[in-house]
């Protein structure tokens, strides 16, 4: 398997430990390392392999192949949010506060039906076996754009009116990335 | 050549967050700690799962979630 580092990936990463002065990523990192572990290890339960897995601004897009269909697709895109929803439940059962909270919070942001997140996908998938199937990444790439778009105006106002980034950044980021699989689809 | 220019754009990022630090022009931290500790919380049933979207919501609509976590 191919490990590529795309610059993006250190510009993101720079910007949150940055701006992270409370130690949050401590939390955050072994999440995130969690959730590709999760969809990896459904990959290869499938009998699946990972061709390149490439880190950038987007977090980790693993370039995979696997037969099987949608279901297959659900399953693989599921399991990372899930591997961090069961790690929620493990650390409340020890009482580790900070990480069942970054577990859950990780693992509900991924579930959003918001391309290129896992919950895009999984809704992609869907509806790809649904009758209009043919025309499912389609519709899920304009619902995509409209939601990441409508966000990052709302986070605009919000940082004028509060000084809040969160949601402008969560808004620009998912902004760019549904330009970027535009882009990817023009050229 | 293009990674001298991704560490300058690092260099440059990092010293733009400095500086909106340094004039606390940007508000990122105590309120998303505490919205991540409520839901830690509420995993752990410590506190109400109504507590910790009412906790997120005062973070990412800008208001005061670390009053909203003390306030409960």
């Amino acid at each position: 398997m191919r490990v590529t580092v795309q610059p993006s990936f250190l510009i993101f990463w720079t910007i949150l430990c940055l701006l992270d002065t409370q130690g949050l990523m401590l939390y955050f990192l072994p999440a995130a390392i969690l959730h590709e572990l999760g969809h990896f290890a459904c990959l290869y339960a499938l009998g699946g392999h990972a061709e390149e897995l490439e880190l950038n601004g987007a977090g980790a897009k693993i370039e995979m192949v696997l037969n099987g269909g949608y279901r297959a697709d659900i399953l693989t895109s599921a399991s990372g949010p899930l591997a961090n929803l069961l790690c929620a439940c493990l650390c409340g059962c020890f009482r580790w506060e900070m990480s069942a909270g970054a577990h859950l919070i990780l693992g509900l942001f991924n579930l959003l039906p918001i391309l290129p997140l896992d919950g895009g996908r999984i809704a992609a998938a869907l509806l790809e076996a649904s009758p209009i199937g043919w025309r499912a990444q389609e519709y899920m790439l304009r619902w995509s754009q409209g939601c990441s778009i409508l966000l990052f105006f709302v986070g605009v106002y919000f940082i004028m009116v509060t000084n809040n980034p969160a949601l402008l950044f969560v808004g620009g980021y998912l902004t760019l990335n549904t330009c970027k699989i535009t882009m990817g689809r023009l050229y | 050549m293009k990674n001298s220019w991704i560490l300058f754009l690092c260099m440059l990022i990092a010293a733009g967050s400095l500086c909106l630090h340094a004039v606390g022009g940007i508000q990122f931290g105590s309120g998303f700690e505490a919205a991540v500790q409520t839901a830690g919380r509420a995993v752990c049933g410590e506190s109400s799962w109504g507590e910790a979207v009412q906790v997120f919501g005062a973070y990412v609509t800008g208001a005061d979630a670390v009053s909203a976590f003390h306030g409960r």
